[in-house]
């Protein structure tokens, strides 16, 4: 049967100094992060975004469409494939 | 409390809920991979899917998997486990609808992901009777690219036509599009959204053009580090623009503080053999189905599915450290990454499985 309700995680497998050491990266993250990570969501493990206040500020503009001439398809799109057997791994 | 101690409280939060999920491993998503055969030949596709019939014979029967259906039904609440059949393309396979029905009258939310090229209005109103409840259609750019990608002229009209014929019923209100990108359609996908707008399309998700099957043969449709960086921001500017259409990167691994909960919904999890298993087309069993086939698990022709999802898996739980060590041992981002997706590691190829070196 499911078990999700007996097991819990092992914070004895953390040593001291490994334990800071996440601290710290962790903090870095959350200072670099522009998304709020929240908690409370729906399935319980993972957490949810809001988003920054100024995507252009932090994004850059948009990007622009290129194109270049494409003189056959199989030149751009690399070639059509040919049926073959499936591979056994 | 600041906003930066609450992001941290978060992530601790978020890291030992993983911890504890690799203990409960609760499935939640069940992939049948239907068939290998489909009625298409792209040439981005991330398999090897076949048009002939010559891996028919190694498919495993749908009474099979019905067996493997009933004792996960009895092992774990199908209510919360979505079954969702794919391909191959699955439609192909007719006889799958038959198999969701019975999946449906279990209790397992299904759905499927399909080319949509068979969704005619009769299989359409086959799978409502059959309460589909999920339907993912693959539609991969704008008329031209689609069809070049796809292989076939007139692929985008069949498509958009069998999205117009969904969008139609409220019946499928979990309807979303995918569309996998490569340098062929990378430059074209604000076009492609205000095509979708148009369309009614409310949900699409983005998966970069996976390095594995024919794609993987195709070096021209590989991303570079300005296009995943192109891809990145592009997702993340249409979130905060778009209301009509919920844009989304699907899939692909851990791409840092930048980008995490910002080109998605959620944080990178690969949930891989933790909440996700699968049952390859032949009776194997893998995580996901996109994993390298050096992380075979068993083989229901030899025990059942609860029985290897109960007795196995230890590479992708506690092991999973191990199977990284290569590409990742001692790197700080591991316990929010930890590898990024398991379907991005290759031993044997030697693959990095590290998005943030993409983007470096």
């Amino acid at each position: 049967m499911e078990n999700e309700k007996q097991a819990r995680p092992d914070a004895a497998e953390v040593t001291s100094d490994a334990l800071l050491a996440r601290r710290d990266f962790l903090r870095r993250f959350a200072s670099v992060s522009v998304a709020a990570i929240l908690l409370g969501v729906s399935t319980g493990c993972i957490p949810r975004a809001l988003y920054g206040p100024n995507p252009e500020a932090v994004y850059g503009p948009p990007p622009v469409a290129t194109s270049t001439p494409e003189p056959t398809p199989d030149a751009v799109y690399g070639p059509a494939p040919v049926e073959e057997p499936p591979q056994t791994p | 409390m600041d906003a930066i101690d609450l992001k941290v409280q978060a992530l601790e939060e978020f890291v030992a809920r993983k911890e504890l999920l690799k203990k409960t491993r609760p499935l939640r998503y069940l992939f049948w991979e239907s068939t290998l055969r489909c009625n298409l030949s792209c040439r981005h596709c991330g398999s090897d899917c076949v048009k002939s019939d010559s891996s028919a014979k190694d498919e495993i029967d749908c009474e099979s998997i019905k067996r493997e259906l009933c004792s996960i039904a009895e092992a774990y609440p199908a209510e919360k486990c979505t079954f969702a059949i794919i391909g191959g393309e699955p439609l192909v396979r007719d006889e799958i609808i038959d198999v969701g029905a019975y999946a449906a009258e279990l209790g397992f939310p299904w759905g499927i992901t399909t080319n949509g090229m068979l969704l005619t209005e009769d299989t359409i109103a086959r799978l409502k009777r059959a309460n589909l409840r999920t339907i993912s259609v693959s539609l991969d750019g704008t008329r031209r690219d689609h069809d070049m990608l796809r292989n076939h002229e007139g692929c985008y009209d069949i498509v958009t036509t069998a999205i117009r014929r969904l969008l139609d019923d409220r019946f499928f209100s979990n309807f979303d599009v995918i569309c996998c990108v490569s340098s062929i359609n990378i430059d074209h996908l604000d076009e492609f959204v205000d095509e979708l707008l148009e369309l009614g399309v409310t949900a699409v998700r983005f998966t970069p053009v996976f390095s594995r099957g024919r794609a993987g043969r195709n070096e021209r449709l590989m991303l570079g580090k300005p296009d995943y960086l192109k891809l990145l921001g592009f997702i993340a500017r249409q979130r905060q623009t778009q209301s009509a259409i919920k844009v989304s990167l699907s899939e692909e691994g851990y791409w840092g503080p930048e980008w995490e909960c910002v080109v998605r919904d959620d944080f990178h999890y690969c949930a891989s053999g933790i909440l996700i298993g699968t049952i390859l087309h032949d009776g194997r069993v893998t995580g996901c189905p996109s994993v390298s086939r050096d992380f075979i698990e068993g083989d229901i022709h030899e025990n059942s599915f609860v029985d290897i999802w109960q007795n196995g898996f230890s590479r992708y739980r506690e092991d999973r450290a191990s199977a990284f060590a290569q590409q990742c041992e001692g790197c700080e981002h591991w316990i929010l990454c930890e590898g990024g997706g398991f379907h991005l590691l290759d031993q044997k190829l030697d693959r990095s499985a590290c998005c943030l070196e993409l983007l470096e």
